[in-house]
């Protein structure tokens, strides 16, 4: 049992500390940053040359279009669309409970805009139970499923499943735009057995490659992302040092670097300075590491202004270099972010479709229980979990 | 693991596939014209012996406030009335805002918030049918949940209307708008005979009588809903 | 309900009338129906015949009252408006109803098996049980309760039908006759209508001899109809009905030709037929004092019957002197000798028959003492109609009919006695019966103890006579006498004491006051008594032509009419 009051007065000091010792600090910062942004932001493109040359410890962008410090406006949503979104949950297997077994909950939502036609919204929970579901072989090792991997499978279906969604939707004949929750770029793929990247790479590729084909736009929207891409290039930008920065040889180890002076700005705090309602950054592409191995659907970014909070916007190259295509989810994350009240409408359908509350996984649990005793299976759940569920007095 | 690439071959029917609550479906899998659900109003989705509450099928659409419906379950015929309609939406934690536009408009820019809406009537048990004839008694069953409610027709009107015992039925229960739902029944028994061949007077008179002995204690209610019978006569 | 006959009529009847149903009441204080909704509290008249439908018994009752009721006060303290007339019409029975009060009178099982289905209606000894069902009664009840005209007995007389219905409703004359009956009803109410309905019936059917004092000569020849406005019609009397079977006797020929009627027969009367007795009756009319009555018994002690010649032949001054030579008190008999004085006035006295024979009395034949005239008639059947003319003081009227009376039934005692020692048939008498209007005046406490009418209603029939009381006043008649009537037929009564007088010896009588205050001043009369099965409120059987057929006077011959419109003409013109 948690005393909450005794939390809640140490909540209070925490904050009043963060409040008193950070904001003047912090405002510096982001000062800092926006005068480097400015300084860059026709001359991105020698920035970029200094960024190739770096070495550095941190992620880079690759800038695609500037100037940095300007923001595109959107055009109008097109008077027919239709957006498809995914989301998805799990139910992950509980020592506890009585049955080594998973569920992944997929949200699905297409809606269409400027027409009466009714709404699709539905769910499909897929179970999963069996050996080869918990115990995969990959690198020729069995290993037991766990939590990491369960919410990467999610990820990956997520993707899919919108996929097909978006490609029903545009069979249907609808002009579709595909939206889901989050990155596009799958980085817990690094480190991976070569076999199961291989895997989730040719599913993913396999997905871009028939949106790509049919010209359908994707695009993963994050809310308050806590990305430095931009800022960590100001930050080379900021390096005295001549030709090349190299964190590695950095002079001012155990000392404060005169990069530090824009230190713990984030991307989209920066933007939020300079983007108005609606507009747009310029496009960067992502340098994750993992983007290695996607072949040609490189993800490339901007952050947008949708509302009451700068997000962030991945696309895959196709979208990116296609200025109709980029402009169109530029136009549709804008007005979902409208329609939603500063987060995009249907992801938030998406989200209540899939998500797996408190009660409905009790209920899950509990009628699992009842089918296996009423199968004379025996029922193994722990004493611990009982306990948890009926405490006597 | 994973169930390999995508096909991108699927219809949009097959997201709805093993969905047994799908919130929503594209218009083409809604309706079905045929079969045992043609002209269906709503369908039970709780159900005791007195009461059963049912999700009209189209939204706004539930049968008007005093309405006589039917529901086909156990191979009877239950009888209620309808005394209460809400249209709510359907996750408990979300509500419904203003937004500022015209339904219309809404339906273009927000079609998903229709989705979410339901439009759910309860219904009072008044007897059932036994072959032709009515019973004034609750049914040995409630009806099962999901059987389909129709609204009845207005043979099975005049033969719920015509013996008095349904106002009885429906002053003895509490917890219902008993004067207005009183009125409201009245008068769909009412137009049920306005077009036959017996008097609306007559039947109106009758009616009245039976509420006077019931009421027999209570004579400014009973003037007050005579007085407001008074007035469809005139109308 | 065993028979299927019964359930039949009974379903039929349900179909037909139904009134309501019964709430509650009581064997003593009558019975209490709820009215049905859908009828008018306005038809259910006092009087009114209904019956109510046990599960044993049909009870053949009497609307006595009415009451407006209602199961909530508010609705009295809040009543709709006029133009609430769905709120009015959805409380009437409901939430205001209606009680009526019924009297049972007769019960009659309804199961043709049980021994009491033979009896036909008896007296009421039951209440039925609780929702019996209450019927508008039907031709059937009443003609199973109160008879049929045209029954092979000959003995029911149709007098009317009930309220609101078609049907007849007869009295029993053989009943009838055997007993003292009251014909009763305020000035106005058609009290000699109704008396003139019974007289014809007792005639029609034969079951009494009718000696009947005339006093308004109304009953022999026509009589004027009392309507109200200027179109005055005259109807028939007994003589245009019954013919030879009816002989006028009169008082006063001279008015009765006057009227355009030949009197079959003067009556005269003479001093000595005045007995004392005749005398005493009159003590009110000439103001005499009981010392008056003894001075004339002296005078009878030692003159016997020419008492009275013997004192009206004295004049003035030898009265003193005649009362010291027989003892009698002077100044009494000086009162009772001026006071007697008055009936030499009379035009049908006379000192004696023979003397007076053939000078000024007129030109009809004097045959003798026309009390035996009187009997010989009555003995041959022949109805007597007494008419007085212009005779109509009261003095004149107390006197004849005493003097007439008294003689009559002494003739009728001898009869009786010899018939009572023979008891040979052709020695029974005929029954005779005698009306009298003003009734009071005969039979009120202290002249009924005096007067041959009071000595004659006391002894019932016992000597074949009985008494046809008319009266306006029942309230002044003695109640003993009043006990004795077997038959009352009453019209609107208002005061509260005649209407007590009317019911005297009658049980139940709470329910028929409220009736006979109610009934209509025309045409309506309560019969209750020894005739009729139950009391019953008529219409009164129309007196009029189709009355005249049915008691045989159909067709008049053509010379009879010339003969009354030449009479008639006379009565206008004068002779030619």
């Amino acid at each position: 049992m948690l005393d909450l009051s005794a939390v809640r007065l140490q909540i209070d000091s925490m904050v009043a500390q963060q409040a008193d010792g950070g904001t003047a600090a912090f405002e510096a910062h982001v000062h800092a940053a926006m005068a480097e942004l400015q300084r860059w932001s026709g001359d991105w493109e020698a920035l970029q040359q200094r960024l190739d040359h770096s070495r550095t410890s941190w992620l880079l962008p690759r800038f695609a279009s500037g100037p940095l410090a300007k923001g595109v406006m959107a055009s109008p949503r097109p008077e027919q669309l239709s957006v498809a979104a995914t989301d998805g949950s799990q139910v992950f297997p509980d020592r506890h409970e009585i049955s080594p077994c998973y569920l992944l909950n997929i949200g699905y939502v297409l809606l269409h805009y400027g027409t009466d036609e009714r709404p699709l919204l539905s769910s499909r929970p897929r179970l999963y139970w069996r050996d080869e579901d918990l115990f995969p072989q990959w690198g020729g090792r069995r290993t037991s499923i766990n939590r990491e991997l369960i919410g990467f499978r999610r990820s990956l279906m997520e993707l899919t499943e919108l996929t097909e969604l978006a490609a029903a939707s545009h069979a249907a004949g609808h002009r579709t735009v595909a939206l889901t929750d989050g990155t596009l770029v799958f980085w817990g793929l690094e480190g991976r057995p070569p076999d199961f990247r291989q895997a989730s790479l040719a599913a993913l590729e396999s997905a871009f490659d028939l949106l790509a084909r049919r010209r359908i736009p994707i695009a993963g929207y994050t809310s308050r992302p806590g990305s430095y891409e931009l800022v960590n290039a100001l930050r080379v930008g900021l390096c005295p040092v001549e030709g090349r920065a190299d964190c590695d040889r950095c002079p001012w180890l155990g000392q404060v670097p005169p990069c530090s002076s824009v230190e713990g700005v984030s991307d989209a705090v920066l933007y939020r300075r300079v983007l108005g309602r609606g507009e747009r950054s310029p496009v960067f592409e992502s340098t994750s590491r993992v983007l290695a191995d996607y072949g040609p659907h490189q993800i490339f970014f901007f952050y947008v202004h949708a509302g009451d909070e700068v997000g962030r916007v991945e696309v895959p190259r196709y979208v990116a270099e296609d200025d109709e295509l980029l402009d169109l989810v530029h136009a549709t994350i804008v007005d979902q972010a409208a329609k939603g009240g500063g987060y995009p409408v249907s992801l938030s359908e998406a989200h209540e479709r899939a998500v797996v509350r408190g009660s409905e996984r009790e209920g899950f649990y509990r009628h699992l229980e009842e089918v296996f005793v009423r199968n004379d299976i025996g029922v193994a759940a722990s004493r611990k979990s009982l306990r948890k569920r009926s405490v006597s007095v | 693991m994973t169930e390999g690439g995508v096909t991108g071959t699927r219809s949009l029917e097959s997201f709805l596939e093993g969905n047994t609550r799908p919130v929503s479906r594209p218009q083409a899998a809604v309706d079905d014209g045929v079969g045992p659900a043609a002209g269906r109003t709503g369908e039970v989705i709780e159900s005791s012996t007195t009461t059963l509450v049912a999700e009209a099928r189209h939204l706004h659409e539930a049968p008007d406030f005093g309405a006589f419906v039917r529901v086909e379950s156990d191979g009877r015929d239950i009888v209620g009335v309808v005394h209460n309609t809400r249209t709510q939406s359907i996750e408990p934690n979300r509500r419904p805002t203003a937004y500022g536009k015209t339904e219309a408009e809404l339906r273009r820019e927000q079609p998903q918030i229709f989705e979410l809406l339901r439009t759910q009537f309860e219904v009072f048990v008044l007897g059932y049918f036994d072959g032709t004839s009515m019973v004034h008694l609750f049914p040995p069953q409630p009806a099962r949940i999901h059987s389909f409610v129709f609204p009845c027709t207005p043979a099975h009107v005049l033969a719920v209307t015509e013996d008095p015992q349904f106002l009885r039925s429906i002053l003895e229960t509490t917890g219902l708008p008993t004067d207005e739902l009183l009125l409201a029944m009245l008068r769909h028994a009412l137009d049920q005979r306005a077009r036959g061949e017996r008097g609306s007077r007559a039947y109106l008179a009758q009616m009245g009588s039976e509420l006077s002995r019931l009421l027999r204690d209570d004579y400014d209610r009973l003037s007050s809903l005579v007085r407001r019978m008074t007035t469809w006569e005139q109308a | 309900m065993k028979g299927n006959g019964q359930i039949d009529s009974g379903s039929q009847r349900s179909r037909r009338g139904r009134v309501g149903v019964v709430t509650r009441g009581s064997l003593v204080e009558g019975l209490e129906m709820k009215l049905d909704a859908e009828r008018n509290v306005e038809d259910m008249k006092a009087g009114k015949f209904v019956v109510i439908e046990g599960d044993k018994n049909d009870f053949f009752s009497m609307v006595t009252d009415m009451r407006l009721d209602a199961t909530n006060s508010e609705i009295l303290l809040h009543p709709p408006a006029r133009s609430d007339e769905l709120l009015r019409q959805v409380l009437a029975g409901t939430g205001t109803y209606n009680i009526v009060s019924l009297r049972p009178m007769l019960m009659m099982s309804k199961d043709p098996t049980s021994r009491d289905f033979d009896d036909g209606p008896r007296p009421v000894k039951a209440i039925p049980s609780h929702f019996s069902l209450v019927q508008e009664a039907e031709e059937e009840d009443v003609a199973c309760i109160f008879g049929r005209e045209g029954d092979s007995e000959g003995k029911y007389f149709s007098i009317g039908s009930p309220l609101d219905m078609d049907t007849e409703v007869c009295i029993d004359m053989m009943r009838f006759a055997e007993r003292s009956n009251g014909i009763f009803g305020k000035t106005g109410t058609g009290k000699s209508f109704l008396t003139r309905l019974a007289l014809c019936g007792l005639i029609h059917y034969d079951r009494a001899v009718n000696l009947i004092f005339d006093v308004h000569n109304e009953y022999g020849w026509k009589a004027m109809k009392e309507t109200a406005g200027k179109t005055s019609s005259f109807v028939k009397g007994l003589k245009q009905l019954f013919g030879d079977r009816v002989a006028i006797f009169s008082l006063d020929p001279k008015s009765t030709r006057a009227r355009g009627i030949q009197p079959d027969h003067e009556v005269y009367i003479t001093y000595d037929q005045i007995a004392v007795e005749d005398i005493a009756p009159l003590q009110d009319e000439l103001k005499l004092n009981p010392t008056a009555i003894e001075s004339a018994y002296l005078v009878y002690a030692i003159y016997k019957n020419s008492w009275l010649r013997t004192l009206l032949s004295l004049e003035g001054p030898d009265v003193e002197e005649f009362a010291g030579e027989i003892g009698a008190h002077a100044g009494s008999l000086v009162a009772l000798h001026r006071k007697l004085k008055r009936l030499e006035s009379f035009p049908f006295m006379v000192k004696k028959l023979e003397s007076s024979n053939g000078d000024h009395r007129g030109d009809c034949d004097r045959e003798g003492d026309c009390v035996d005239r009187i009997m010989e008639h009555l003995d041959a059947g022949i109805n007597v109609v007494l008419e007085f003319g212009q005779q109509t003081s009261m003095l004149c009227y107390l006197l004849v009919a005493n003097v007439l009376a008294r003689r009559i039934h002494e003739m009728y005692v001898k009869k009786s006695e010899r018939f009572y020692a023979t008891q040979r048939p052709e020695d029974q008498p005929r029954q005779l019966m005698i009306t009298i209007e003003e009734a009071h005046k005969f039979l009120n406490p202290s002249a009924a103890k005096q007067t041959i009418f009071g000595t004659i209603a006391r002894e019932m029939r016992k000597y074949y006579v009985s008494l046809l009381i008319v009266d306006q006043r029942p309230s002044g008649i003695d109640d003993e006498v009043l006990s004795q009537i077997g038959t009352r037929i009453t019209a609107l009564l208002n005061d509260e004491k005649d209407i007590s007088a009317v019911l005297t010896g009658v049980s139940g009588t709470e329910g028929l006051r409220s009736v006979l205050a109610s009934l209509d001043s025309k045409q309506q009369a309560l019969v209750l008594g020894h005739a009729v099965p139950m009391p019953v409120v008529i219409k009164t059987r129309e007196y009029g032509e189709e009355f005249y057929k049915a008691m045989g006077a159909d067709v008049e011959d053509a010379g009879q009419r010339r003969q009354q419109a030449e009479n008639e003409r006379e009565l206008l013109f004068g002779p030619e």
